[in-house]
């Protein structure tokens, strides 16, 4: 189909395609580049390629941010909020779908009225709950948080229980399986693609998250990464290539889980917003 | 069986447990100390006066809790507000600590100070006492007023330091670097608090103490008025010499965007001569590896009335109304005013101490020891200038005016003429 | 007795979520609101007034709400532009699968993946004159003038700026939701116009956009919701400088609720700009409903 275009189109084609390629490659070849320069030669000559490209500026940066404690403490409140999320919101996205009762439609209007809630709004109100609640500068304060953050993963979920006939769960229920086993036997197993994908997009908007993090997790040795690195940026003022280095390791895991799971985010956040 | 007996042990083994804790519950106090100092070298040290504290008192355990800097006030104020506030909360000194004082949040410690007041420097008061009632003790001293420099630029351009002795000289100088195609003065005033503190010094120098404290003091307390005006004279030059600066074309090309992280990092790197920040900037240039660097007094103008007066800062450890056990918070404020916590403080943390110990015999780095020199021979001594203003018209006329005082949306006149109208909107808000 | 067992069933499905999304979000939201009536210090309870609208009133005359409300109107207007009509060229170009198309739209995807404050240090490291490489580059470009320029610390260009890297950061994700919708589009159409006759451009002007019209306003509602709350963003690049000339509502609620003491005026701003953001998703919604009842 493109070979059938003009070749004038086609050329302007590719040189928009490379131009938005180049515009998001150069950024990371830049961060790459310089955190592999001394400090002397970054502001002598920031676009030359390193003479002597100094690996270990990731070991120093990896000691001195302490970046082993803060992946513990973000892949640990990662992993259980997005655990947590998915146990919740694809019971309630089934229950949403599958089940006829009053107020149905409203419920799920409810649940996503919380998408135009700019959170900075609630920060102080969430900060004395926590509060009175004793939890803050603990991991909980921030899960919790997390555990509110159920309308995507609803929306989501409710859309895919919805592609799912409901004859098959009437044929269960003829057949005398218990309401409980027919969600966690029949349904969740069908809905592990579903689970998949609020997984890996809700492990890259809770890893990135700064804000929770910064009101709540206070106490150093609770940080978590977005977290640490702000605070080595401050303290490393002079120190360019370390600085950069910590960027570069921040950066890192979410952008691992998506060039593993590419398709898979891709396929989901098109399911998520088209089902609309 | 055996899984019977295992049980039985483990109940045993928490009954047990239980008595015991109980019984350490009935003879020790357990304090809670919330603190900004979240970050090495202020951190460990804060850490370690807890742990001789609590070595040396059985009867009392010092919990301290560490705040990351910018949550720090949220996390204090909400919990102020919730009330439920730690035993023992450090704040910053001076408008900050005052707010709490004010809502009588704080317990009055007038008679625990008075004794303690006997060691400290001069001129330090302002900075913990309300309407006449002391609310704490200060712990560290900050230097605001420091111009840093790079000894080895200035050799090179035949500049001589010690024509830095005053704003002219300073702007001389400037100008030679300038002429040599050196962008002299390494700024960055994106977060807005360091083009705040430019002014502060500079204002600081145009002014006497006494002037200086009224015009800032007379948001705070009802009993201060102050004869000079922000649209008089003096605090509009203030604004017109820090513009100078600018027009002049002194600061470095993105002195409006750039953070005053990137700012040290130019002048550090040896990218630009001059660089003000307070002392902490002797720290900063340990981590910073930078090793041609000296400071001096930041320059006061010409016919400063006291050029040698000094601008300050200090934490200021309170003790909230609602504490658990008021006597055992005092004892751990007494001994953070200790020789041994102070001397322990300034030498692992490049700053100095508000108390009169003898510091000849202290190892201290040699810049810091500059400082301190430069502290003894001050004339006086005043706070910064967002201590003793309220923040209601600190944020927006010093703050956000300095940024616009520079980018030309504001002329030194307006930002004057409406710092002015807010102090008397304010003080008329509160029938003073 | 199976029934009634079923109609409960449900409940229980719905309980932990509702419970977490109401205690943690819900009613720390309506706290908010509730606080936006009253005028307080932020430090004590024991001063806090009802007010009632003063907070409201107060913010038709403060020339700073108007500015930064200017500065997010304008902030949606520049990005929802130029996220749809770059976002519709490049689904059209990879639509048409040039070679290579599953690496670049893999590229395109990139910067959604990144932090707002990592995207955000990125570029104001790389944007500013002193340490960052657009200004060598310029200089190097022989335009040494301009290298100077303060692109964040500049009235003219801070706003632009974070626009342009607004769009950089999520112009992936609005090609790929359209991309979507253009392969479900029947090629049988487009094959019996084009045996018709029909230009491209024909085909894609009266056959393609109307049918992509539902996912189009999928993205227009969502990016038009993201784009009002913007807020790490320009915190990390300018804060809302030089002097308000970035300032947009979130950052300038953030600074009269925390900067300046006054909790209750901040949470004020903030409810003006849920409801600015309900109204504008609802109009939207009701346009694109109506446009395919007429379609």
């Amino acid at each position: 189909m493109f070979k059938s275009l003009p070749l004038a189109v086609r050329i302007a084609a590719y040189f928009l395609l490379l131009a938005l390629a180049v515009s998001i490659v150069l950024p990371f070849l830049w961060m790459i580049a310089t955190a592999l320069k001394t400090t002397a030669e970054i502001s002598q000559s920031p676009f030359s390629l390193p003479a002597a490209p100094n690996f270990g500026v990731f070991i120093d940066a990896w000691q001195q941010g302490n970046f082993t404690r803060l992946y513990l403490n973000s892949l640990g409140i990662t992993a259980l909020s997005v655990t947590g999320l998915i146990a919740f919101c694809s019971a309630a996205g089934y229950a949403l779908a599958h089940f006829q009762f009053r107020g149905r439609e409203a419920l799920f209007l409810y649940f996503l009225a919380g998408m135009m809630i700019p959170p900075q709004v609630i920060l102080v109100p969430s900060f004395k709950i926590m509060a009175t609640l004793g939890l803050v500068n603990t991991y909980w304060a921030v899960i919790l948080t997390y555990f509110a953050w159920v309308p995507f993963a609803i929306f989501f979920f409710r859309a895919y229980f919805a592609g799912i006939p409901r004859e098959l769960a009437e044929a269960a229920r003829v057949e005398g399986v218990s309401e409980w086993n027919i969600f966690t036997r029949i349904m969740l197993p069908l809905a592990k693609p579903a689970m998949a994908t609020v997984g890996i997009v809700y492990f890259i908007w809770i890893f990135n998250d700064f804000m929770w993090p910064l009101i709540y997790l206070n106490d150093q040795s609770l940080r978590t990464v977005t977290l640490g690195m702000m605070a080595f940026q401050g303290s490393h003022a002079a120190l360019m290539n370390l600085k950069v280095a910590a960027l570069l390791l921040a950066t890192a895991p979410p952008l691992i889980v998506f060039l593993l799971f590419r398709r898979q985010i891709q396929n989901g956040l098109i399911e998520g917003a088209l089902k609309a | 069986m055996t899984t019977l007996r295992t049980l039985r042990a483990l109940a045993l083994a928490g009954v047990a447990f239980a008595i015991a804790q109980g019984g350490a519950m009935a003879q020790t106090v357990e304090l809670n100390l919330w603190s900004e100092l979240s970050a090495p070298p202020e951190s460990t040290v804060l850490n370690k006066a807890v742990e001789m504290f609590n070595a040396a008192n059985p009867d009392i355990v010092v919990k301290h809790t560490a705040f990351e800097n910018t949550a720090y006030e949220t996390a204090l104020r909400t919990a102020f507000a919730g009330g439920t506030p730690p035993d023992i909360a450090e704040v910053n000194a001076g408008s900050n600590a005052f707010q709490y004082a004010q809502s009588g949040q704080l317990l009055d410690l007038t008679d625990f100070v008075t004794p303690i007041e006997a060691k400290l420097r001069p001129g330090l008061e302002t900075m913990y006492q309300y309407d006449g009632k002391s609310y704490g003790v200060l712990w560290g001293l900050k230097v605001g007023n420091i111009l840093y420099y790079n000894p080895k630029m200035l050799e090179e351009q035949g500049v001589d330091p010690a024509s830095l002795a005053t704003w002219e000289g300073f702007m001389d100088a400037s100008q030679t670097f300038l002429d040599a195609g050196i962008t002299p003065i390494a700024f960055g005033d994106r977060d807005q608090w360091t083009g705040n503190h430019y002014f502060n010094h500079i204002l600081h120098g145009v002014l006497s103490k006494d002037e200086y404290d009224r015009i800032g003091l007379q948001t705070l307390d009802p009993s201060v008025t102050s004869d000079i005006k922000w649209s008089d004279e003096k605090p509009v030059r203030a604004w017109e010499l820090f513009k100078a600066v600018a027009d002049a074309g002194y600061f470095t090309p993105g002195y409006l965007s750039d953070d005053n992280d990137t700012a040290a990092g130019l002048f550090f790197s040896g990218r630009a001569p001059f660089y003000s920040t307070g002392s902490w900037g002797v720290g900063m240039a340990k981590g910073a590896g930078a090793e041609d660097v000296a400071l001096t007094l930041f320059p006061p103008v010409a016919d400063s009335p006291e050029p040698t007066a000094i601008v300050t800062n200090s934490l200021l450890f309170t003790i909230p109304s609602t504490t658990k056990d008021a006597d055992a918070a005092k004892r751990f404020l007494e001994f953070l005013t200790s020789e041994e916590v102070q001397k322990l403080y300034v030498e692992e943390n490049f700053d100095l101490s508000p108390y009169n110990y003898d510091m000849s015999s202290w190892t201290m780095d040699p810049m810091l020891r500059q400082v301190s020199d430069l502290l003894e021979n001050a004339q006086n001594a005043s706070p910064f200038l967002d201590m003793i203003e309220d923040v209601q018209c600190m944020q927006e006329n010093v703050n956000e005016a300095n940024v616009a005082v520079l980018t030309g949306d504001l002329s030194p006149q307006d930002a004057g003429d409406m710092h002015q109208e807010c102090v008397d909107d304010l003080r008329a808000s509160r029938n003073w | 007795m199976r029934r009634s067992g079923r109609t409960k069933f449900h409940i229980w499905l719905l309980l932990p979520a509702f419970t977490f999304y109401t205690v943690f979000w819900i009613v720390p939201a309506v706290v908010a609101f509730l606080s936006s009536f009253t005028q307080w210090n932020g430090v004590s309870l024991a001063s806090i007034r009802w007010v009632g609208l003063a907070n409201y009133v107060e913010l038709f005359d403060d020339r700073w709400f108007w500015n930064a409300l200017r500065n997010n109107l304008l902030f949606v207007a520049v990005v929802l532009c130029a996220i749809i009509v770059l976002g519709m060229t490049y689904a059209l170009i990879l639509n048409a699968r040039p070679r290579g198309h599953s690496v670049f739209s893999t590229i395109f995807f990139i910067p959604i993946v990144l932090s707002s404050v990592v995207i955000g240090l990125l570029f104001t490291q790389m944007l500013s004159p002193t340490v960052g490489l657009v200004g060598p580059a310029l200089s190097a470009l022989g335009v040494p003038g301009v290298a100077e320029h303060q692109w964040l610390g500049s009235r003219d260009t801070a706003l632009p700026m974070i626009m342009m890297v607004y769009v950089w950061q999520q112009l992936g994700f609005a090609i790929l939701l359209l991309l979507a919708g253009l392969q479900t589009i029947p090629n049988d159409y487009i094959e019996a116009a084009r045996v018709d006759g029909a230009s491209a451009w024909n085909i894609t002007r009266h056959i393609t956009l109307p049918l992509m019209r539902p996912v189009l306003t999928v993205v227009i509602v969502l990016v038009t919701t993201n784009a009002f709350l913007l807020f790490d963003l320009v915190v990390v690049m300018t804060n809302g400088g030089p002097f308000h000339a970035s300032e947009v509502l979130s950052v300038f609620m953030y600074s009269e609720a925390f900067l300046k003491g006054n909790p209750g005026y901040g949470t004020a701003i903030a409810m003006m700009l849920f409801v600015i953001v309900l109204c504008v998703s609802v109009i939207q919604l009701a346009l694109s409903g109506r446009g395919q009842k007429a379609a």
